[in-house]
């Protein structure tokens, strides 16, 4: 009897029924799995009603918009004033070869007080150029593919889709890891991973758009694939961290360069 | 960044939580063994041997205070989100309840029989603030040595 009850007491200790028998880490990943579905679906609805939205607003609307974000204070300098000038003709050209583009902003061009090689258009259609960048590149077909670039975010309404996305998303977002610090930081690295890697998507297409009009206007995309050959040069910075960059990588660019002209 | 850092935190705390726990559960499950009925516990008032004379009754405590690493908060912090068992605490609950009840033991080892062991847990801080979640179990019953 004592022998029994001992065996029984051992087989109770041993054989624990308080603890499941479950994977923990398996049961992680599931959950995982379970928030990044939650957050696509969000950022998927949120893509598709800001667009939907943002493709069908009327011209005075974008513009009152357009007015109400502009507020950027960029140091603007005049030591480039000639190339300034080349652009402002470049841009016409542009403007006038799209409808999208055309009884909006009037583009106006400046340069910007910036040692780093960039360009940026500001949500009321200002486009600036970088000192660094003027400095460094005096190509005419260079200047133009990249003004084509800043005009095709505009034209392709980036800025206001972004916003339109991030606002919605952020809403929901934050409703359903409201006060619970670890859903918060799960749902901000899927957060993070999705706005790079729909700004790069963003950026594909403002490269495609800019070397349309490249073609159409010089009849080749030499100078933009030199661009980015020489910012390739310029950058050394290893493939690995374009991943987590919101621009594609220069090699990515220059294939997707080279596909759309085989086209 | 952030992300990064506590996807690194996860992987590390994932492994030191497991070896850490599969050792605790080694030492509790020897000490379980050396100490079958030494002493017989009750958890009612009645008890056997009332013809037998008393020596010495005592009160004896056992307290564990626990924590689940960062790894098993953070599992549990998700479920919360969609409800269901918190299997990632079950094996801490079940520690700090065999590790508090083999305290109270290991002070009772003289003594024949534990009546009324009671066995209760409770938070020791308030999760809602951001702080880690510490839960502390207490077992204690009055311990009777026979003469």
């Amino acid at each position: 009897m004592n022998d029994d009850l001992e065996k029984r007491y051992l087989s109770v200790i041993e054989d624990n029924d308080n603890v499941s028998k479950t994977n923990v880490l398996s049961e992680f990943f599931f959950l995982l799995l379970g928030i990044f579905l939650i957050c696509s679906a969000i950022y998927f609805s949120a893509d598709y009603i800001a667009g939907v939205v943002i493709d069908n607003m009327t011209n005075e609307k974008q513009l009152k918009i357009e007015k109400l974000l502009s507020g950027d204070r960029v140091k603007t300098i005049n030591a480039h004033n000639e190339e300034i000038k080349r652009l402002s003709q470049i841009k016409k050209r542009i403007v006038r070869m799209d409808k999208n583009l055309q009884g909006k902003s009037k583009f106006p061009i400046y340069e910007a007080d910036m040692k780093e090689i960039n360009a940026f258009v500001m949500p009321d259609g200002k486009i600036y150029f970088t000192s660094g960048l003027l400095d460094k590149i005096n190509d005419e077909q260079i200047l133009t593919f990249i003004l084509a670039h800043e005009l095709g975010h505009y034209a392709h309404r980036d800025h206001l889709k972004s916003i339109g996305r991030q606002i919605i998303s952020a809403t929901l977002l934050s409703l359903i890891s409201f006060g619970q610090k670890d859903i918060t930081s799960v749902v901000n690295g899927f957060s993070f991973a999705d706005s790079i890697s729909h700004s790069q998507k963003q950026e594909k297409m403002a490269d495609l758009y800019a070397n349309k009009v490249v073609l159409k206007l010089y009849g080749t995309n030499k100078g933009a694939i030199d661009f980015f050959e020489f910012l390739k040069k310029e950058e050394k910075v290893p493939e690995f961290l374009y991943y987590i960059s919101t621009h594609p990588s220069n090699d990515a660019r220059i294939n997707l360069l080279k596909e759309q002209k085989a086209d | 960044m952030d992300f990064l850092l506590i996807i690194l935190l996860i992987i590390l705390t994932y492994f030191t939580g497991s070896i850490i726990e599969k050792r605790h559960f080694k030492k509790i499950i020897k000490r379980e063994k050396a100490l079958i009925r030494k002493p017989i516990i009750s958890y009612g008032k009645r008890f056997t041997g009332r013809n037998k004379k008393i020596k010495k009754v005592e009160l004896v405590t056992g307290e564990t205070v626990i924590s689940g690493d960062y790894f098993k908060n953070f599992a549990a912090g998700l479920k919360n989100f969609f409800g269901g068992r918190l299997t990632s605490f079950e094996s801490v609950m079940d520690r700090g309840r065999r590790e508090a009840i083999l305290r109270m033991r290991e002070k009772a080892k003289k003594a024949s029989i534990i009546v009324n062991t009671r066995v209760e847990a409770v938070m020791l801080n308030d999760i809602y603030t951001g702080s880690v979640p510490q839960c502390a179990i207490i077992a204690y019953g009055t311990a009777i040595t026979y003469e």
